[in-house]
């Protein structure tokens, strides 16, 4: 392994690396957790420690690190053509086989993609179409984004402003107007007075029903909703929720976005989120698992409909970024794809998703742990100070640094806050990996909380 | 060169089927397909069909370093087979981006010495404006909000940065803007100083507005200004040589911060390293992207002085605001050397060269009737076209000026940025003299062809 100077990086990072969600009063203090290797589902700093990497990234490491084609393809497509627009009708092979392979993957009339370099991009190209669309078709006012608490979009200025986790919003200006947000389908802390799965949903479908007619039908541009909810906490909806979701934005001329940021490319253990819970949305935004993260990509898709209408204007269509469709991004996910496929990485998703989610349900007896949920390679250990009344623990509590500190101690990398323990590892998870993560998990808890 | 290997028939129906092309005419697309470019050396690109031409547009502003550069495949692929990807977010990081922030700080002006990475230039200014507003909530100035921008210019589409855009087509139809954003004067001599006598007498109507703007705000409710040191895709408006130190006086005097947009002009395109250097003004905050890696793998990054890093030290809490690729490895080592490759080679020195003489060579075309404006500085240039050229009329779309003179480049051999207002210009920086004498008599020979 490549030797590094640790403390030579530490002193730099802190010197001039501004980290992006951090709190950099205690970074500047501890520096940073510098990661130099990867191979598999294991990860080594610069001390030469080894992880598994129960966060594959941030949900992104589909295929697992040190993918030898994958540094192949992009040294090859560099050398061929490194980068290209796709503005003004301009074009490259990668980007042209890369939406020919989505539209062959993603279900239904879904079948016209354009890429972005991240899922905050697609979101916000996922918004701007379908008002795009609504003001194409005759209907300016079509406008309002209906999203959800908890949903997370991302940040960028329109993203955030769908994003419905208000520690987000605060300190950075004012949103536009033109979101309005519904409660998350979380029965954990959304369902108290409720009697079961059927009457929860009727609760969720009421209150979209309700907000349709607050806002007015023809004010409602579309709903941008996670299949499952991810960054805000592991939201595993009831199964019946999003088609009866559907029924409603159908009547109603709302269009369907689905974020499959993080549960596309085989995450909840079908190739994409919708698959999961059988409905159809209208427009799609992906990102993370399409290249493994290896390189930056994202896409938004979209059905025929909405395509034939923005063929319509003889004029260009006013949006896009820079890197919509750079050549080695799509080249790496043209390969990055085939891998999943090939090795059919979403069966084991969700084999070893079961498995690994029922062995962190064996800690649900501990009087810190208020949930396990999940679905597929993605689930979380929701911890809470007192069990009977729900109390979260707050920042002052310190719960998040702590559990950071001792799943790093045994040996795991995921995501650690005073709301518990997310895992989403790279989905060639082998069921002795999955152990490896439980018992690290289960150590962790009974350290910090007893 | 061969480019047989590709089926250009099979690629322009896959195209026109299933991919959305951004910033295109839809409708052309579908009926004419997409030009397929397949290859690239130095600053020449091969279509689909193998033929020839030179990238007068460096791709989109970003290809600093020519295109096939050897060692970015090697060391990108070194990268991945080390690791591919980690974040920055919760405290981590790779050696890559520790690496490029210290570097970052060694080269850019002043004290600027703190980076965040993104991966292009919307995500860069969305988090330069996010840093400006959370400055002043620590601050104790939670209602500096406001963001001063200019028409014309150019920050991105992502909802935060296209609402400083200052070109509205690219407002329409997209939803409600937020509040908390205004929009000065370019300052476009061309079409903005009629009714002044010299350079000196615009910059003061231009420091003017921005002083009423301030005025008529509160500056109590202005969180910063944020400018392209040259305005770049809005049309190539360098401003007059006074221009930025004036600005910045009166920002200072406000307690205003100035954000620079470098996203066109870092890394050498206007001739000096970075933008903020031709005209001696300092930012307190930098987004940048394209020739941070010569757009060989996508990145950006944002620099804020020690001033705005010790504010955000303050809270003992997260600083909410990060893109998953932030600080991404393989861009990381790519941007590393391709800097690296700027500095050796002392591209912004060939790009002050060549700019100047492609812009003297392209002054020839002054004499047109429809020619109204040639400028630019280093490489970035417009030759800007006008129906009338007494009353500077401008053609619309309706006439088809941008389609007839894309169409005439590219059958010359050239690919530039041609809309209905001209053709915008900016090569890689390696572009040699011949190339130059090309560019600019294939330019020449397109507006005979498409004007007379």
């Amino acid at each position: 392994m490549t030797a590094y100077d640790t403390e030579r990086l530490k002193a730099l990072d802190i010197a001039h690396h501004l980290h992006p969600r951090t709190n950099l009063k205690r970074h500047a203090q501890s520096g940073p957790f510098i990661l130099s290797k990867g191979d598999g589902v294991h990860i080594w700093d610069t001390d030469g420690n080894q992880y598994i990497d129960a966060a594959a990234g941030l949900w992104n490491i589909n295929v697992g690190h040190g993918r030898k084609e994958l540094a192949d393809a992009a040294k090859q497509q560099i050398e061929e053509i490194a980068y290209g627009p796709t503005f003004f009708g301009l074009s490259t092979p990668p980007a042209i086989e890369l939406a020919a392979k989505l539209a062959e993957m993603y279900p239904g009339p879904v079948n016209h993609f354009q890429f972005t370099s991240g899922g905050a991009e697609s979101n916000e190209t996922a918004i701007k179409i379908a008002r795009y669309f609504w003001a194409l078709r005759g209907k300016p006012e079509k406008v309002t984004i209906i999203s959800r608490f908890i949903g997370y979009h991302g940040i960028a200025m329109g993203a955030l402003s769908a994003t419905g986790i208000p520690a987000f919003w605060e300190n950075f200006g004012p949103r536009p107007e033109g979101f309005v947000h519904l409660m998350a389908p979380y029965p954990y802390r959304n369902a108290d007075d409720i009697e079961d799965d059927d009457a929860f949903v009727d609760k969720l479908v009421q209150e979209l029903e309700e907000t349709i007619e607050r806002v007015g039908a023809d004010n409602v541009a579309a709903m941008i909703g996670e299949p499952i909810q991810g960054a805000g906490g592991v939201i595993v909806p009831p199964d019946t929720y999003w088609e009866r979701v559907c029924e409603v934005l159908d009547a109603n001329d709302i269009l369907l976005i689905a974020d499959e940021v993080i549960t596309g490319f085989g995450r909840t253990g079908e190739m994409f989120g919708c698959e999961t819970y059988d409905f159809q949305p209208d427009i799609v935004s992906i990102a993370k698992g399409i290249s493994s993260g290896y390189i930056p990509l994202g896409a938004v898709g979209v059905t025929d409909e909405i395509y034939e209408t923005m063929l319509e204007p003889d004029a260009m269509f006013m949006h896009g970024f820079t890197y919509s469709g750079h050549p080695v991004a799509c080249a790496v996910a043209n390969v990055n794809i085939g891998i999943i496929e090939r090795e059919d990485l979403a069966s084991n998703a969700r084999i070893q998703g079961e498995y690994l989610l029922a062995k962190l349900d064996e800690l649900s007896p501990h009087q810190n742990v208020g949930d396990v949920r999940g679905k597929g390679l993605m689930m979380m250990v929701e911890v809470v100070k007192d069990k009977d009344t729900k109390e979260p623990f707050t920042g002052a509590d310190d719960a998040g640094p702590r559990l950071t500190q001792a799943v790093r101690k045994h040996g795991i990398v995921p995501f650690a806050s005073e709301k518990g323990i997310m895992i989403s590892p790279p989905l060639t998870l082998t069921r002795e990996d999955a152990d490896r993560i439980a018992e690290a998990v289960r150590r962790s808890i009974v350290e910090v909380f007893g | 060169m061969s480019t047989d290997r590709y089926d250009s028939a099979r690629l322009r129906e896959l195209d026109i089927a299933h991919h959305l092309h951004p910033v295109s005419n839809l409708k052309q697309v579908a009926a004419n397909g997409p030009l397929v470019m397949v290859r690239g050396e130095g600053s020449t690109i091969w279509d689909a069909d193998g033929k020839e031409y030179i990238d007068a547009f460096a791709g989109l502003w970003n290809i600093n370093v020519g295109h096939g550069r050897k060692e970015l495949a090697e060391t990108a692929k070194q990268q991945i087979n080390e690791i591919a990807y980690g974040p920055t977010f919760f405290g981590l990081a790779t050696p890559p981006p520790i690496e490029l922030a210290a570097k970052l700080a060694a080269m850019y002006p002043g004290p600027v010495n703190h980076f965040q990475f993104t991966s292009g230039g919307a995500e860069s200014n969305e988090t330069a404006m996010k840093i400006a507003r959370y400055y002043w909530a620590l601050k104790g100035k939670p209602e500096k909000i406001t963001i001063i921008s200019r028409m014309m210019g150019y920050h991105g589409i992502a909802m935060g940065a296209l609402s400083a855009t200052g070109i509205p087509a690219y407002w329409a139809n997209f939803g409600p803007r937020p509040e908390g954003f205004v929009h000065l004067m370019a300052p476009y001599s061309y079409r903005n100083a009629d009714d002044v006598n010299d350079e000196d007498a615009f910059v003061d109507k231009l420091v003017n507005e921005l002083e009423e703007l301030i005025e008529r705000e509160g500056a109590d409710t202005i969180a910063a200004m944020i400018g392209e040191p040259v305005q770049g895709a809005g049309g190539v408006v360098p401003p007059p040589q006074s221009y930025w130190s004036r600005m910045k006086e009166v920002l200072e005097a406000n307690d205003i911060l100035y954000i620079a947009d470098e996203v066109i002009t870092g890394f050498g395109r206007t001739g000096t390293m970075f933008g903020v250097q031709q005209y001696g003004v300092q930012p307190d905050i930098v987004a940048i992207a394209k020739g941070v890696t010569s757009g060989y793998i996508p990145l950006g990054a944002v620099g804020v002085t020690d001033e705005i890093y010790g504010t955000m030290l303050e809270p003992d809490a997260m600083f909410m605001h990060g893109f998953t690729y932030s600080g991404h490895p393989v861009a990381c080592a790519v941007g590393l050397q391709n800097v690296g490759i700027i500095e050796n080679e002392k591209l912004e020195e060939k790009a002050a060269d060549t700019g100047a003489y492609l812009i003297g060579k392209l002054e020839e075309l002054l004499g047109h009737q429809n020619v109204g404006d040639v400028r630019g500085k280093g490489m970035m240039m417009i030759v800007e076209v006008v129906k009338d050229k007494s009353t500077k009329e401008p053609f619309t779309a309706a006439d088809g000026a941008g389609a007839k003179l894309t169409k005439a480049t590219r059958d010359r051999g050239i690919i530039v940025r041609a809309g209905d207002n001209g053709i915008s210009i900016a090569p890689p920086l390696i572009l040699t003299r011949d190339e130059a004498d090309r560019v600019a008599s294939a330019v020449q020979d397109s507006i005979v062809e498409v004007f007379g």
